[in-house]
């Protein structure tokens, strides 16, 4: 009788807290299956890759140990390599998962810290406008006149950055996106009464930006990252394949293939995966960003 | 209109002074001396090297090599007898025997980026100026190829998407697109190139021609068969660009009241998508121009890169590689330049083509 009363009271609990827009755009997305696959892939990659170590101590290969002698372009189901050898003789899968690690690692460390500068920027320039707001406009307006990709072979030709300093180059140049959103956000949110109250009660500028504005612009910069770490996995690809990313020995899915035309003939299976697996990363972070686009539209019905 | 367009230009120059001073910073900041690059002698002396740094002028401060960069030196030190000596100098900025030993320096023979002199390539020893327009048409035949292509399948795909909402059209139109967006366009170009260049042997494994006895490419005709590969993965991202686009333009003029309109007169459903809608979801394409050509620089690089394509990219890519800097530079401030005219013109396009629109 009493766990009864108990249990009614939480229902009822439950039906008068408030969801908040992320809540129900949470359940939203839980619902929308393409984008749970889209998940489910993006969470196995990611564990297989952090679980390189095991896996590979498990299979009895290792990403680096070269053999020159026999086990050169093995095909794919060989004794002892399961997706063959390289032109070194290196475990083909052993280096795919090893270099997911790093391909990954890049594509969200840099994806997350253009968002924190993104989101800093937006709603310091958005808030205050003046001679800080046309400063960074102008560097965003400058920074988007110059072809990206172009810039960024000439940042890393003369600069020849490692895993580590390569993110601060792709941040240096994709910060401008999430800025702009937020900027715009900020503004429009500026003028609404809830913030003039604010100011009216004396809340301070840091108490009125963290409280009332950064939430507000919170959703949207969730919904844009999804696809910008796949943009800034296709960047970080490309500039490997063009030998001027993450230097070998130490391997990610571009710089994989950018050795792989030479070797085209005798082992094409040596382009197939580590493209593949760049394509399915990027397609599901792209699939998960429509998604948390529609799950996060506040026009959406359920 | 002309007033419009002043505007947007005067708007322009500090974005065109931005650019000239990141790339000149990269060059300042960059490792190595310039002195080592030119004269690739890594193990001379130390006082050559100061002498030749001072006739350089590469041991002035930043500001200084800045603005002669930007400005030319002609106007700092030159000859009015004619001996090929200068006997006239700018003050202090630029004194008539920089280095010290006693004999004039030759005239200033630069005349800075802004009026157009870019440098010599360090490594061709030619103008940038010249290096960069030897490489232009071959990167315009395969922009304009790959984006009039895109424009060719895109704009269909994206009207019938969006006439066709929900549907299986549809649906495997939009798929595409992203699937198309994913993928890296040098792996699209690998895949294609194994398919039909080695296993069906019938497309060249990259290149543009091959040059006639003199080294030049016969006429486009007779080399049409270098085209198709390149190509296709280069609009294979801008067929996705344009599809989406103009499938959500479309949408949107769909639902205006002269569509409602031209249907309750009762013209044929062909008629009103392709006549009304059509025609008027085309006016947003026009803001495309300035970004596709933006990603036209960028395409180029990757895509010339993997097809041995002899453009503009894969100039900026080997520069780059060789640190040849001034045409690395001429080459990002040639592109900026480009991508800022692109930008205005696809907001004059877009206004002339929408009469709705007022500029004030």
């Amino acid at each position: 009788m009493a766990s009864e009363k108990a249990k009614a009271k939480i229902k009822a609990d439950d039906l008068l807290r408030s969801k908040s827009l992320t809540d129900l755009a949470l359940a939203r997305l839980r619902r929308d299956r393409l984008s749970m696959v889209a998940i489910g892939i993006l969470l196995f990659l990611t564990l297989a890759s952090i679980a390189a170590p095991i896996i590979t101590g498990a299979l009895g290969v290792d990403p680096n140990t070269t053999d020159a002698s026999e086990s050169k372009y093995l095909p794919l189901f060989s004794e002892g390599h399961l997706l063959g050898t390289d032109n070194l003789g290196r475990d083909h899968l052993a280096r795919l998962l090893y270099a997911g690690q790093v391909s990954l690692f890049i594509g969200f460390m840099s994806a997350f810290l253009a968002l924190v500068i993104g989101v800093t920027l937006g709603i310091l320039t958005g808030y205050f406008g003046g001679i800080i707001d046309d400063v960074v406009n102008w560097i965003i307006t400058t920074l988007n006149s110059i072809p990206g990709l172009v810039l960024l072979i000439v940042i890393s030709a003369v600069f020849k950055p490692d895993a580590n300093s390569l993110i601060l180059v792709i941040v240096f140049l994709t910060w401008t996106a999430t800025t702009r959103l937020v900027r715009g956000e900020t503004l429009s949110i500026r003028s609404r009464e809830y913030i003039v109250s604010a100011h009216a009660i004396g809340a301070s500028h840091f108490r009125i930006m963290q409280v009332h504005i950064l939430p507000n612009v919170f959703s949207l910069t969730i919904v844009t990252l999804a696809r910008n770490i796949g943009i800034v996995m296709l960047i970080e690809a490309a500039l490997s394949f063009l030998g001027l990313g993450v230097q070998p020995p130490t391997a990610t899915w571009g710089n994989m293939l950018s050795k792989s035309r030479e070797f085209i003939t005798k082992a094409p299976h040596l382009m197939i995966f580590p493209g593949l697996l760049i394509t399915v990363v990027v397609l599901c972070l792209y699939v998960l960003g429509d998604g948390l686009r529609d799950a996060f539209d506040p026009t959406a019905t359920d | 209109m002309i007033k419009y367009i002043i505007r947007r230009l005067v708007q322009s120059i500090p974005t065109l002074f931005g650019i000239t001073f990141l790339s000149y910073l990269l060059l300042w900041l960059a490792p190595g001396s310039v002195v080592e690059r030119l004269y690739l002698a890594p193990n001379i002396k130390a006082e050559t090297r100061a002498r030749l740094a001072a006739q350089l002028g590469i041991d002035d401060p930043f500001h200084i090599q800045y603005l002669r960069w930007l400005t030319g030196d002609d106007w700092l030190r030159w000859d009015t007898d004619g001996d090929g000596i200068a006997d006239q100098s700018f003050g202090l900025l630029a004194p008539l025997d920089e280095d010290g030993d006693g004999v004039p320096e030759p005239p200033g023979d630069n005349y800075g980026i802004l009026r157009g002199d870019f440098g010599r390539s360090f490594v061709k020893k030619q103008p940038v100026t010249e290096v960069f327009i030897a490489n232009l048409p071959a990167t315009l035949e395969l922009g304009i190829a790959a984006v009039l292509t895109s424009l060719a399948i895109g704009i269909p795909v994206g009207v019938i998407s969006a006439v066709t909402k929900g549907r299986l059209f549809d649906n495997v139109a939009r798929v595409m697109a992203v699937i198309f967006d994913a993928i890296p366009n040098f792996w699209l170009g690998y895949i294609l190139l194994y398919v039909f260049g080695v296993l069906l042997d019938i497309v060249p494994l990259g290149g543009r021609c091959v040059p006639n006895l003199y080294g030049v490419c016969p006429s486009l005709f007779q080399r049409l068969i270098y085209l198709p590969l390149p190509t296709i993965v280069f609009a294979a991202g801008f067929v996705a660009l344009f599809s989406r686009y103009v499938r959500t333009s479309t949408l949107e003029v769909l639902s205006q009241d002269y569509i409602r309109t031209a249907r309750a007169k009762g013209l044929s459903p062909r008629v009103v998508n392709f006549r009304h809608a059509m025609r008027n979801a085309m006016i947003p394409v026009a803001t495309l121009l300035g970004p596709i050509i933006t990603n036209v620089w960028a395409g180029a690089i990757v895509i010339e890169t993997v097809f041995a394509w002899p453009g503009v990219g894969r100039i900026a890519f080997t520069s780059a590689i060789q640190q040849d800097y001034p045409v690395v530079m001429g080459i990002v401030i040639l592109a900026s330049i480009a991508t800022i005219l692109g930008f205005l013109l696809s907001d004059i396009l877009y206004v002339l083509i929408d009469p709705r629109i007022r500029l004030d």
